[in-house]
């Protein structure tokens, strides 16, 4: 086990390596840079230019400013002239943000309370978080219940709902949501109100975890169906086990261990759902900033977002596999 | 004591084929059927675009923008043109020519990239799962590193990149999409093929065929291949509504379909566009919003439902 999960860690480094490599390598293929960010475009005089690039060390060959981002670097002190070490990615510093003319690093963007109002990071962490719970808590009873009244209009009603989730992804999903709830019903505003601890929270959380709802119920639904089918739970009826007795204890303990599989690749449409999910509902998060810094055409934040997304997706995986292999014995990691 | 003896008509029976055998689960499956009828409609629309929509959608008409649908009638300032069926847009452009529009270039987006991921992932898979060893380890790698970036931030980074290039600019940015969709769905379909690869080659048939001396592309590609076609068929039309999302999402973030002013071009708009004009007018107009997500729920609630048939017909033992 601990071999294993090891191993999926290190698995993780070539990624990462990789994934930063070829976004940091786009990145620097496109034109433009810390001195033409949209839109301002005016001319910068040629000793703040050079500040600039030093800063961002354009001066340097590729490899160079490929290893000083991702790993570390010597950079010089621009009051002493002494070279100073500095990490790069691997040490959590992403360095400096075009859009911000240097002024600004991504970690602060992003980690960072601003002005009284959590971090970027907190907004999105609690959304996924919420969405997460929410498809879980509402997605296994409504599977469990389709599957225990199969063929009922209870069961199609549950099935219909599920792949219309599945299928129509958060955009639409949350597109419907805006028009019926604030649009026409007027229940919430269309502009949220973040002091408000819990309703600017209810309509994106549904949204987001609308995907995850759809899958985990489809998936509870089938997997109960397939335990029922089983000789053991044959035996516990025969033997004259009250219902409930065999639904919680036989049934469900065998049939939730499918369910846990599908978190980890469930978290992967979390992460990347938050991205137009904080555009609809206005959720100042990761990705609204990621999702402005594309149109700011701000390749350094993007680079390190995309960076920082697959972190987060690795971790989510991982956590998955690990509570996959402790709920379930009969699980052996190679 | 009367023995009913069975008609011999009955043990000469017509050879049916395994598709013939499909076709008929499939044409009994009522989701499928509306799924495809629905599908059909839409394909029509995006064919006949030019002959059925009343309007150009990209021409503007002045002190025409904003315009409800024809059975809104409830505001007095803003009264319905009946010429505009679904209403008008900002710049007074008629929504329904508009939608007509829409899904043809979302059909198109979700099928030309297909041909780039089935031609892709069926060659990876074939070599991978055939050639096994260290060619597979190494190909498989790779599959594995493209599947674990999250896709929509994969195209999101290519897409930005690309964009003010003139491949980025080419067919209003469509082309661009088509690969960057491409180059992160080949791997679904690369561990597909690759998996009945495997399974297929321990078969005896194979074995024989191996035995008899046939040469090896020979067998890939008339023992093997056709063998995997069932579930290709199945993936594909599962993958066909994630393309038509994917655009639209990328529309909504800003980096997908460019959208044109000229009259004479034929993919002016896609329903990503329309949706994201629509929200930026969320409280002026949201019968611009509506449309489009009503149309692209139908289109691929549809195709998800016709790949659901497809799956239980070609496949009946599975049927979760």
């Amino acid at each position: 086990m601990s071999a294993y999960i090891i191993r999926r860690i290190l698995w993780q480094i070539p990624v990462l390596l990789i994934v930063g490599m070829m976004t940091f390598g786009i990145a620097k293929m496109t034109p433009g840079g810390p001195f033409d960010t949209e839109p301002d475009r005016r001319q910068l005089s040629p000793a703040v230019e050079k500040i600039l690039r030093q800063k961002f060390g354009m001066d340097l060959p590729f490899w160079r400013q490929f290893t000083r981002y991702m790993f570390f670097d010597w950079v010089e002190n621009p009051k002493t002239g002494e070279p100073e070490f500095q990490w790069g990615a691997i040490g959590g510093n992403f360095g400096p943000t075009y859009a911000s003319r240097g002024n600004r690093t991504v970690q602060q963007e992003l980690f960072e309370e601003r002005s009284g109002k959590p971090s970027r990071f907190y907004y999105s962490a609690r959304l996924g978080i919420q969405a997460l719970i929410f498809a879980v808590v509402l997605g296994i009873p409504m599977g469990v219940l389709a599957a225990l009244r199969q063929n009922t209009i209870i069961d199609y009603l549950i099935l219909f709902l599920s792949t219309f989730f599945v299928s129509l992804s958060t955009l639409i999903v949350g597109f419907l949501l805006v028009i019926v709830f604030a649009v026409n019903l007027k229940w919430f505003t269309v502009i949220p109100d973040w002091k408000d601890p819990i309703r600017p929270w209810i309509l994106p959380t549904i949204a987001l975890g609308s995907t995850s709802l759809g899958f985990i119920t489809r998936l509870t639904r089938s997997s109960v169906l397939e335990v029922k089918r089983q000789d053991y739970i044959r035996t516990a009826q025969a033997k004259g086990l009250a219902d409930q007795i065999v639904v919680w204890r036989h049934i469900l303990k065998n049939a939730l261990l499918p369910v846990v599989t599908v978190l980890g690749p469930l978290a992967a449409g979390l992460i990347t759902g938050t991205l137009y999910t904080e555009i609809i509902f206005q959720v100042p998060g990761m990705g609204n900033l990621l999702v402005e810094a594309i149109a700011k055409r701000d390749y350094s934040m993007i680079t390190s977002g995309a960076l920082i997304f697959v972190f987060f997706l690795g971790v989510a995986n991982l956590l998955v596999d690990m509570a996959y292999g402790a709920i379930d014995p009969r699980i052996s990691y190679k | 004591m009367a023995v009913s003896v069975p008609s011999l008509d009955n043990l000469y029976q017509k050879p049916r084929s395994l598709w013939a055998d499909a076709l008929r689960r499939l044409s009994r499956n009522r989701a499928a059927m509306l799924g495809l009828l629905v599908v059909l409609f839409y394909v029509l629309l995006a064919i006949f675009a030019p002959l059925i929509a009343r309007k150009n959608p990209v021409e503007q008409t002045s002190g025409n923008s904003l315009r409800p649908p024809v059975w809104v009638t409830d505001n007095p300032k803003r009264m319905p043109n009946p010429e505009n069926l679904f209403g008008t847009d900002t710049n007074g452009r008629d929504i329904l020519s508009r939608l007509i529009y829409g899904v043809r270039v979302s059909l198109i987006v979700g099928l030309v990239p297909q041909l780039i991921i089935v031609t892709v992932g069926i060659t990876i898979g074939l070599i991978s799962g055939f050639a096994g060893g260290w060619l597979d380890n190494l190909l498989m790698r790779i599959t594995e590193i493209v599947a674990a970036f999250p896709d929509l931030l994969f195209i999101i980074t290519l897409t930005v990149a690309f964009r003010e290039t003139t491949f980025g600019k080419a067919f209003n940015g469509l082309l661009l999409i088509f690969t960057a969709l491409a180059a992160v769905g080949w791997t679904g379909m690369a561990r597909l093929v690759r998996g009945q690869v495997l399974s297929l080659k321990e078969k005896e048939f194979i074995e024989a065929a191996r035995a008899l001396g046939i040469p090896i592309p020979t067998i890939l590609f008339r023992h093997i291949l056709p063998n995997t076609m069932a579930p290709i068929i199945v993936a594909i039309s599962f993958s066909i509504p994630g393309l038509i999302l994917a655009e639209a999402i990328l529309t909504f973030l800003g980096v997908g379909m460019r959208p044109s002013v000229d009259p004479t071009n034929g993919l002016p708009t896609s329903l990503g566009q329309m949706m994201s004009d629509g929200f930026s007018n969320l409280s002026s107009g949201p019968w611009m919003l509506l449309f489009p997500v009503v149309m692209i729920s139908t289109l691929v609630l549809s195709f998800t439902f016709l790949g659901d048939g497809l799956r239980d017909a070609l496949d009946p033992r599975d049927s979760g």
